[in-house]
C-alpha cells in the first residue's frame, strides 16, 4: 500500500519535526513493515490480518496510536439538491448474509472529462493509472479511506417505476456477465451480483460490468458502497482468478460502518471536480446492524504471556492504549477482566491474545525484559529423533574420496523418472498443479538430477565429476480418505518417502600429477568407492558373515545401468546365510520398495549408466552411477559393533600363485574355493589379486589370475614346510573344482 | 740365518711395500664403493695378492715367517685402514653430491582433492548444533503433508487469505508438499501424551516447497528450520532471549537483534526477527537495502487455536515457535546473491565451502 505523506499529514496531527524516515521507522516497528519509496512516498506491507490498514485513514489512525497524537479527518460533507434520491434509485438485498450493508448516492449533472493535476498526482504516486474523473474519484475515495466504491451510470440502468432498480442477489446458473477487464465470465449460484432487472451489472465487491460502465457520456452517476461478507467475496476472488483492489480490501474484510463517509467524500469530489450535484439523502440498506465485538481482557495474563511486569506498565496506561486504537472500554465483569467494544474497522481483534499483541506491539516489543529458558531435564518426544550421525559419517566418507556434496530439486518430469520407478517397482507421485513440465513429478531416484549436474559441470569444462547427494524420492500411495477438516492418523503417509544416498562420477580416477596420467574411471573405481564408504561406516565386508553382497544386476535395472559393468548390492535374508546373529532384524528395514525374491532384497545399485541415458543426459561418456538406501546403512552401522584387534604378534607368509581358468569363473568363486579348505579357512588372512591377463598364450575363453595369499596364524611363526602342504592342498582343491591350471 | 733366506726375506718385504703402495695408488683413483670393493678383493681377497704372499711364507725359513708375517699383517691392517678412510670420503662425496641435487619445487604437488560439503548442509548443521546447545531435541517430519496438518491445524483455515501467501503444489487429494516445515509442530504436539503440563523443546530442519517460478530470490523448493517450546510457563520475554541467543550464535557476538510485530497465523503475537545486516556493519549496503537491517528468521507465541486443535488447553499451556529459511541465512552469510547459485551444483562453486 502506497501512502502519500501529504494528504497523511492532513488526516493525522504528525510532529512536523518527525521525518518521513521515522514515521516508516515507527510504522516498522508497530508492525505494519514500511519502505520510503520517493521523498513523499511511504511503501506499506500490510498483512493480510490487517486490512484497516490498507488507506490513508488507516495508516492515520495507525500513526495516532503509535506516537500518541490526534486525529485530524473531519467527516466529509456534501451539499445536496432537494430531490430526495429515494425518488431516482431504489436497492433490494435479496441475500443479507452475503451483503449485510448496500448503500448508495446519485449525483447528477456530471461531466466526465480527465481529473484535474493534483488528483492525477495523487492517484499515480500511488500506483493506480488515471482514467477519467469519475473513476478516479472512486478510486481516490478507497485509497483514501479505504472503503470500495463503485460507480454506474444511472442511465443506462433498467428502470421500475421511473426509478434506477438495483438488487444483490446470488447469480444464477449459467449466467453471464461481461466484466471491466473485456472477459465474458460464466457465473455460478456461489456468486454474488450487483443486477438490475435486466441482469447482473457487477459481480459484487469485485469488479464492475461493462453494462452499466461510466463513460464520456455519462451525466447521471450512482454510487455504491456496500459491505459484502469476505468470505463470499474472496470465493469470487478465487473462482475468476480475479485481483482487483476492490475485491482485495472486501475479501480481507472492510468496515461496514465506513461506507455514509466514503459516499460523502466521493459525492464531494463529484460537485468540486465534475460538477455534479447529489440528490438528498443516502439510500442506506442495512437490515441487520453488524455489532462491534465484544473482547474480554486480563491484564494478569497479558504480564504472564508477554513477560511486561506491572511495575513496568500499570494498568491504566493499557487502558488509554486500548483508548487510542479506538477500542472502547464497555464494563469490568470480574476482578480482573475488563470488556472492550472493538471498533469494525478491525476485524483482526476478536479474542484476549490478539489484544495482547495489540498492548505488546505499542509498547515497543524492545522495552520487554529477557527472561531464562527453562530447559526440562527429561523431555519426553513424541517423535523419533534424528540421527544426524549416520548422514554425517556418509558425508565424511565421500568428500574424502573426493565428492563434492549436491543439491538437487526434489521435483523432476515424468519421462526421466519413469524408468527408474518402473526399475524400483513403484507409482510415480504426480503433481495435481505442476508449475512447469519439467517439473511435473516427485522424484523417483537422486540420479536424474545428479546427472543434469554432472552433465552442466562436463558442459562447463569440468570433465572429472564426483557428485553425491542425500534425499528423499517418494512414491505415490493409496491414500485413505478423511472427512475434510479433521486430523489425519499421524501415522497416515500421504506418499512413500525414502532416503537414499546417490552418486555420480565422471572423467578419471582422479590420479593426476604433472608425470602421470590419470586413467579413465572404470566399474572398479566406483566399487571401491562403495567398499570404502561402506568401511567408514564400520560395515566390513569382507567378513564372511557380512549380509550385504555385490550381485549381478537385476534384470529390471537393465534399461538403466550397462548390464555387464552394474552390481547391485544386496542383503542377504537368514534362510540363506546362516548362523548370523543379526540378520533377521533386517526384515524389518527394507524398503518396501526394494524387494527382489524372498532370498535377498536390492538395497542399492552401482555400475555404469546405460550408454542411451548418457546420450539423454548429454553425457559425451557413460558416467559411473550408485544409488543406496540410508536407512539400511543406518541399521547395518548401528549393529556393526566397534571391536578393535592389536595387530598381529607373528610374521605373515605371502604366496603367490598364478591360476588358468575359464572366462566365466569369478574372482569370487576362486575365493570361496580357496577358503573352503578348512585350515586355509584359519590361516589365509588375505588374499589379493595382483593381476589378470588373457592373450593367445593360455588360449581362447581363458584367463589368468595372478594372487597373493598372506598366511598368518594367530599363535606362532608357521613354517616352510606346513605353508608347502597347505599351498598343495589349495592348488589340487582349484584343479579339481574349478578346472584350474596352474602357471609356473 | 742363511744369505738366501735374507734375500727371500727382503723381496717379499718389497713386494709387501709394492702392495701397499699399489693399494694406496689404487684406492686414490676409485671413484664408487664398488670400486674400493674390488681393490680390496684384488688385494684382500681369498686369492688377493696379499693372500697368495701370505701363501709363499712357508718357504721361508722357520725365523723369517715370524717377522714377514708381522709386516704382512701391519701392511694388510694399513691397507684396510687405507679403505676404511677412502670409503668415508667416497661417502662424503656421495652425501655432498646427494645434497646438491634440486628440484623445482614450483611444480605442483599431487594432492588426494577431498570434495566438499554444501553450503546448505553446512549451515542447516550449524543451526541445528546451535538448537541442540539450547536444549532442543531435532526431529523428523514427512515432505508430502496433509492439507489439515499443513495449513487447518495450523490455524490456516481453507479460505484464509494466507493460503495464497504460500502457493502450495498439490499431489492428489488433500495431499501436499509441505509449504513449511511447521506441520512437524503439530505431529509432535498431537502425538504427546502429556497434554496437561508439558514441557516440550523441539527444531526440525528439513524440505518446504512453494509454487514459485525460478529466479534470483526464488525456488519451488528450500530449507527451512523450525524450533518449537512449550511448557506451562512459557512467555515472550524467553521466546526474546532465544532469539538473542539464536542471532548472536550464527551470525557474530556482537549481531543485534530487533525484533517486530508481524503476522502468521499460527502465532500471536507474531514477529518477524531483524540482525544488524553482517555485511556492512549497518552502514548501509546492497544486503540489507541501506537499512543496516537484514530479516532472518519469523518467531511468536503458539496461537490458542493451534493447542486447541491438537487437543490442549491454551489457558494452562503455552508455547513460542521460531523458523528461519537455511537458504536466506547461506546467502548472507557467504554474501550470494543468486539462490540458484546454489542448486546448480557447479564443482567450481561447491569446491568453495
Amino acid at each position: 500500500m502506497r501512502i502519500n505523506v501529504d494528504c497523511l499529514r492532513r488526516l493525522v496531527a504528525l510532529p512536523p519535526s518527525l521525518s518521513i524516515q521515522e514515521i516508516a521507522q515507527r510504522l516498522t516497528l508497530a508492525g505494519l513493515e514500511t519502505e520510503v519509496d520517493q521523498e513523499k512516498i511511504l511503501d506499506v506491507a500490510v498483512t493480510p490480518n490487517r486490512p484497516d490498514a490498507l488507506s490513508h485513514l488507516g495508516i492515520a489512525r495507525e500513526l495516532s496510536a503509535v506516537l500518541q497524537v490526534p486525529l485530524l479527518g473531519n467527516k466529509p460533507r456534501c451539499q445536496e439538491m432537494q430531490a430526495s434520491v429515494d425518488t431516482v434509485a431504489h436497492v433490494t438485498i435479496a441475500h443479507r448474509r452475503a451483503c449485510p450493508r448496500f448503500a448508495c448516492r446519485v449525483v447528477d449533472g456530471v461531466s466526465v472529462g480527465e481529473s484535474p493535476a493534483w488528483l492525477r498526482e495523487r492517484l499515480e504516486s500511488c500506483g493506480l493509472r488515471p482514467v477519467n474523473n469519475v473513476v478516479d474519484i472512486t478510486n481516490w475515495v478507497m485509497l483514501h479511506r479505504g472503503h470500495p466504491l463503485h460507480a454506474y451510470d444511472r442511465d443506462r440502468l433498467a428502470r421500475q417505476r421511473e426509478r434506477a432498480s438495483l438488487i444483490v442477489r446470488p447469480a444464477r446458473q449459467g449466467e453471464v456477465l461481461e466484466t471491466l477487464d473485456g472477459c465474458t465470465r460464466e457465473l455460478s449460484d456461489q456468486d454474488l451480483v450487483v443486477a438490475d432487472p435486466q441482469g447482473p451489472l457487477a459481480l459484487a465487491g469485485v469488479m464492475g460490468g461493462k453494462r452499466g460502465e461510466v463513460t464520456n457520456q455519462t451525466q447521471s452517476v450512482l454510487l455504491e458502497a456496500a459491505y459484502f461478507t469476505p468470505q463470499v467475496v474472496r470465493g469470487m476472488v478465487q473462482r475468476h482468478r480475479l485481483t482487483t483492489q476492490a475485491g482485495y480490501r472486501m475479501e480481507r474484510g472492510c468496515d461496514p460502518a465506513a461506507v455514509v463517509d466514503a459516499l460523502d467524500e466521493a459525492a464531494r469530489l463529484m460537485q468540486e471536480v465534475a460538477s455534479g450535484r447529489a440528490y438528498k439523502g443516502i439510500i442506506d440498506v442495512y437490515p441487520d446492524r453488524i455489532k462491534p465485538a465484544v473482547v474480554a481482557f486480563r491484564p494478569s495474563r497479558f504480564y504472564e504471556i508477554s513477560g511486561f511486569s506491572e511495575r513496568g506498565v500499570d494498568q491504566r496506561c493499557l487502558l488509554r492504549l486500548f483508548g487510542s486504537l479506538g477500542i472502547e472500554t464497555i464494563g469490568r465483569p470480574g476482578n480482573d477482566a475488563v470488556c472492550f467494544s472493538i471498533p469494525t474497522f478491525r476485524p483482526d481483534l476478536t479474542r484476549e491474545i490478539d489484544l495482547i499483541e495489540e498492548a505488546m506491539r505499542l509498547l515497543g516489543i524492545d522495552r520487554v525484559p529477557q527472561a531464562p529458558l527453562v530447559v526440562a531435564p527429561r523431555q519426553i518426544v513424541p517423535l523419533q529423533e534424528t540421527n544426524t550421525s549416520t548422514l554425517r559419517r556418509i558425508r565424511k566418507a565421500l568428500v574424502g574420496q573426493g565428492f563434492c556434496e549436491a543439491l538437487t530439486l526434489s521435483l523432476g518430469c515424468l519421462s526421466q523418472h519413469e524408468p527408474f520407478a518402473a526399475a524400483k517397482g513403484i507409482q510415480t507421485a504426480q503433481l495435481h498443479n505442476p508449475l512447469t513440465e519439467e517439473m511435473n513429478v516427485l522424484r523417483t531416484s537422486l540420479l536424474p538430477g545428479l546427472l543434469a549436474a554432472a552433465a552442466r559441470n562436463v558442459r562447463h569444462g569440468t570433465a572429472t565429476v564426483r557428485l553425491f547427494e542425500i534425499g528423499t524420492v517418494f512414491a505415490a500411495r493409496e491414500q485413505p480418505d478423511i472427512p475434510p477438516g479433521t486430523m489425519p492418523g499421524l501415522e497416515a503417509r500421504q506418499a512413500d518417502e525414502t532416503l537414499l544416498l546417490g552418486g555420480v562420477m565422471t572423467g578419471t580416477n582422479g590420479d593426476e600429477g604433472f608425470d602421470r596420467e590419470p586413467k579413465p574411471l572404470d566399474f572398479y573405481d566406483a566399487k571401491g568407492v562403495m567398499q570404502e564408504l561402506l568401511a567408514c561406516l564400520g560395515i566390513d565386508q569382507s567378513l564372511a558373515n557380512c549380509p550385504l553382497q555385490f550381485v549381478p544386476l537385476p534384470q529390471s535395472h537393465h534399461h538403466l545401468l550397462h548390464p555387464g559393468r552394474s552390481a547391485a548390492l544386496s542383503l542377504c535374508h537368514p534362510e540363506r546365510s546362516e548362523g548370523s546373529p543379526h540378520l533377521s532384524k533386517h526384515e524389518e528395514i527394507l524398503p518396501r520398495c526394494a524387494r527382489q525374491d524372498d532370498k535377498q532384497s536390492v538395497i542399492g545399485t552401482l555400475g555404469q549408466l546405460h550408454p542411451k541415458l548418457a546420450q539423454e543426459y548429454d553425457l559425451p561418456t557413460c558416467p559411473y552411477v550408485f544409488e543406496l538406501d540410508v536407512k539400511t546403512l543406518r541399521v547395518m552401522m548401528k549393529q556393526a559393533t566397534v571391536h578393535i584387534d592389536p595387530p598381529p604378534r607373528y610374521p605373515a607368509v605371502q604366496r603367490d600363485l598364478a591360476v588358468v581358468v575359464a572366462e566365466s569363473v569369478t574372482a569370487d568363486r576362486v575365493i570361496d574355493t580357496i577358503r573352503s579348505h578348512k585350515q586355509a579357512r584359519a590361516w589365509v588372512e588375505d588374499i589379493r589379486f595382483f593381476d589378470l591377463y588373457r592373450g593367445p598364450s593360455i588360449g581362447q575363453g581363458k584367463k589368468s589370475m595372478g594372487l597373493s595369499l598372506i598366511l598368518r596364524a594367530a599363535d606362532r611363526t608357521l613354517t616352510d614346510d606346513e605353508v608347502a602342504v597347505l599351498m598343495q592342498e589349495i592348488l589340487a582343491k582349484l584343479q579339481t573344482e574349478l578346472d584350474a591350471a596352474i602357471r609356473s | 740365518m742363511s744369505a738366501a733366506g735374507e734375500e727371500q726375506h727382503l723381496a717379499v718385504s718389497d713386494k709387501l711395500r709394492g702392495i701397499q703402495q699399489q693399494a694406496r695408488d689404487d684406492l686414490r683413483n676409485c671413484r664408487t664403493n664398488k670400486e674400493v670393493e674390488a681393490v680390496r678383493v684384488r688385494i684382500l681377497g681369498k686369492k688377493g695378492t696379499l693372500s697368495q704372499i701370505l701363501h709363499g711364507i712357508g718357504q721361508l725359513p722357520q725365523e723369517k715367517r715370524r717377522e714377514v708375517g708381522k709386516e704382512a699383517n701391519v701392511v694388510r691392517a694399513d691397507i684396510n685402514a687405507l679403505i676404511a678412510a677412502r670409503l668415508q670420503t667416497l661417502g662424503q662425496q656421495q652425501l655432498r653430491s646427494e645434497l646438491q641435487q634440486h628440484i623445482d619445487i614450483s611444480l605442483p604437488g599431487r594432492r588426494l582433492r577431498q570434495g566438499s560439503l554444501h553450503p546448505i548442509t553446512q549451515t542447516g548443521s550449524e543451526i541445528l548444533r546451535c538448537m541442540r546447545d539450547l536444549g532442543f531435541v531435532i526431529v523428523d517430519g514427512p515432505e508430502v503433508e496433509h492439507d489439515f496438518l499443513n495449513f487447518t491445524a495450523l490455524n490456516v483455515p481453507p479460505d484464509h487469505p494466507a493460503r495464497q501467501m504460500q502457493d502450495t503444489l498439490y499431489l492428489s487429494g488433500q495431499a501436499l508438499l509441505r509449504t513449511h516445515t511447521s506441520p512437524v509442530q503439530i505431529r509432535v504436539l498431537a502425538a504427546l501424551s502429556d497434554k496437561k503440563q508439558p514441557r516440550l523443546q523441539v527444531a526440525s530442519l528439513g524440505k518446504a516447497y512453494r509454487r514459485d517460478a525460478v529466479d534470483a530470490t526464488h525456488l519451488p523448493m528450500f530449507h527451512q528450520v523450525e524450533a518449537l517450546y512449550v511448557a506451562p510457563d512459557a512467555t515472550f520475554a524467553q521466546l526474546k532471549t532465544t532469539l538473542n541467543a539464536c542471532a548472536k550464535r550464527l551470525f557474530s557476538h556482537d549481531t543485534r537483534v530487533r525484533i517486530r510485530p508481524s503476522y502468521f497465523p499460527f502465532t500471536e503475537p507474531s514477529f518477524e526477527v531483524d540482525v544488524s545486516c553482517p555485511c556492512c556493519t549497518a552502514s548501509g549496503c546492497r544486503v540489507c537495502k541501506s537499512t543496516g537491517w537484514v530479516e532472518i528468521m519469523g518467531a511468536g507465541m503458539v496461537d490458542p487455536a493451534v493447542f486447541q486443535t491438537v487437543g490442549m488447553d491454551p489457558e494452562t499451556v503455552r508455547g513460542f515457535a521460531f523458523g528461519m529459511g537455511v537458504e536466506r541465512v547461506t546467502m548472507m552469510c557467504h554474501g550470494i546473491r543468486d539462490i540458484r547459485l546454489l542448486y546448480d551444483n557447479d564443482v567450481r562453486f561447491l569446491r568453495q565451502f
